[in-house]
């Protein structure tokens, strides 16, 4: 009985952090090096007007209606940072394993009309060499679900760059098994502090090439 | 056997994402909560799309669709799980209140915190001058105090019950009857009465939502003062008709369960007061934990 009860307040505190606040209309792009293979995910993040208007008050000290690049730039640097922590929401796989990522380089912001983007490139501490056997997956989510990021426009929202030919890229929708939401959020709580809910509304990139002959 | 069900009732309600663990339904629960979710991200869109409407066009439809969305986005942000709920719904299945005062506490604990969001936001940010990503430190704290008074609440009921056991026992060895008992099914008196009740909507109220933040500065930025107003206090109002429906749910299944058992007078009397002490054991633990996970869980961009 003692036991339902913990359970109860676990699932409590857990459930009272998910509801989406914000969204990230995303778009990346694979960067393959010279030798064609997988090296980068560039990510470019344009945050909802709301959320904008949220990060931005206060930074138009010049009173020129819009944010000072300055402070833009501080604004920028604070949230990477803090993202570090988070492996900038990202999560790439090769095959089943998970990927390494690097320190990120790029970083650049500017408003978009009243939205904030943010640009940044997340390096792979060993580049892949993509095949039929290896294909690169990844995802980008807030585990807390606070914010809801998804690619805009789904495959074209997707780029190559410098791919070899015979590289395509699919976006998944997620497909949140009804119960494995409900699980997610009662197993995560001890797992990793009660951010697991945002991997189950993900959506997953999957990019696979073909061998060349 | 009774403490056992009121108890499986309090899980229920506490938590909608609970009762697929004990075995109710769980594909119903986990697709409705699912369902919510999705319900929510699609109206907060709409939310901030129509705040944008209203400073392009400033027009009569515009505010309509804003008020219908705002209270839209309230009633499915109520729909999923969450700690409000989590406390009215406790204390509601174990102390005996009247439907009436539970709708109240529900309804007034929601708008509270609509105003609570508008005194954060006008107060701090607009008088003070704080950037709002700045208030959020403010709101965090305000939310520990909100985690602290549902422990102390949980304290509360506690003591209460038990004081009310120790005085059943006076009672019963002293073999005084019937008008003593009536004094105990009645309402406890005044002023304690109002601290309770105050406790339950602050500890409820004083935890802010961040979108009802969002959307207030959101509103602000495009100069639409009052809208930020009405949006967050339509929200609140749907967030606390979705509370209402709950609390008056939970104590009609109290009450349901008491009066089944009001044949045997004292038994309930026994098992009152338990419950009672289960719930305030179930606040005080859910404030802890609470508590305990507000410094634990920072988001990196709010």
């Amino acid at each position: 009985m003692l036991l339902f009860w913990v359970f109860c307040c676990f699932n409590g505190v857990q459930s009272s952090l998910a509801h989406p606040h914000a969204w990230i209309d995303l778009r990346t792009e694979i960067r393959f090096n010279s030798k064609g293979e997988a090296a980068a995910l560039s990510q470019i993040w344009l945050l909802d007007p709301g959320y904008s208007s949220f990060a931005t008050v206060g930074l138009d000290k010049d009173g020129d209606g819009n944010p000072d690049w300055g402070e833009l730039d501080a604004l920028l640097q604070e949230n990477m940072r803090n993202l570090r922590k988070f492996n900038y929401f990202t999560q790439v796989f090769n095959g089943s394993k998970i990927v390494k990522i690097g320190e990120i380089f790029e970083m650049s912001s500017r408003m978009q009309g009243n939205r904030l983007e943010m640009r940044f490139v997340v390096p792979f501490v060993r580049p892949i060499k993509l095949s039929e056997k290896t294909n690169l997956s990844y995802r980008i989510f807030d585990p807390t679900y606070y914010i809801e990021i998804v690619h805009e426009k789904k495959n074209q929202s997707v780029s190559l760059i410098r791919a070899p030919s015979g590289c395509t890229s699919i976006v998944k929708d997620p497909n949140p098994d009804a119960a494995t939401v409900m699980l997610a959020a009662s197993l995560d709580k001890t797992q990793n502090g009660g951010l697991g809910l945002g991997k189950f509304f993900a959506e997953t990139v999957s990019v696979k090439c073909l061998t060349q002959r | 056997m009774t403490s056992f069900l009121v108890f499986v009732s309090v899980c229920f309600c506490a938590s909608t994402a609970t009762a697929a663990e004990i075995g109710l339904d769980p594909s119903f629960w986990s697709n409705f909560i699912a369902w919510s979710f999705d319900q929510q991200r699609a109206f907060h869109k709409e939310l901030i799309g129509s705040i944008q409407n209203i400073s392009n066009k400033n027009s009569f439809t515009a505010s309509l669709s804003l008020i219908s969305v705002s209270f839209l986005y309230g009633l499915f942000h109520a729909a999923g799980p969450g700690h409000g709920k989590a406390v009215i719904a406790g204390y509601l299945a174990t102390q005996p209140e009247k439907r009436m005062r539970a709708i109240i506490l529900a309804t007034a604990s929601s708008l509270i915190q609509g105003v609570t969001a508008l005194i954060i936001v006008y107060g701090l940010i607009y008088a003070v001058g704080l950037l709002p990503r700045d208030a959020n430190n403010a709101i965090s704290w305000s939310e520990r105090l909100s985690f602290l008074l549902v422990t102390i609440l949980g304290i509360i009921l506690v003591i209460k019950a038990l004081q009310s056991w120790k005085k059943d026992h006076d009672n019963a060895n002293k073999s005084e009857c019937s008008h003593l008992h009536f004094e105990k099914i009645n309402q406890p008196p005044g002023f304690r009465n109002i601290l309770t009740t105050l406790g339950i909507v602050l500890s409820i109220g004083l935890r802010p939502c961040t979108g009802a933040v969002v959307v207030l500065v959101f509103a602000q930025a495009l100069g639409l003062y009052f809208t930020g107003i009405i949006a967050v206090l339509t929200m609140s109002l749907g967030t606390g008709m979705a509370v209402s429906g709950l609390a008056f749910f939970v104590v009609s299944f109290r009450s349901w369960i008491s009066r089944g058992l009001s044949k045997n007078f004292r038994i309930w009397n026994k098992t009152g007061n338990l419950i009672s002490i289960m719930g305030g054991v179930f606040l005080l633990v859910l404030g802890i934990s609470l508590l305990n996970a507000s410094w634990q869980v920072t988001h990196p961009m709010f």
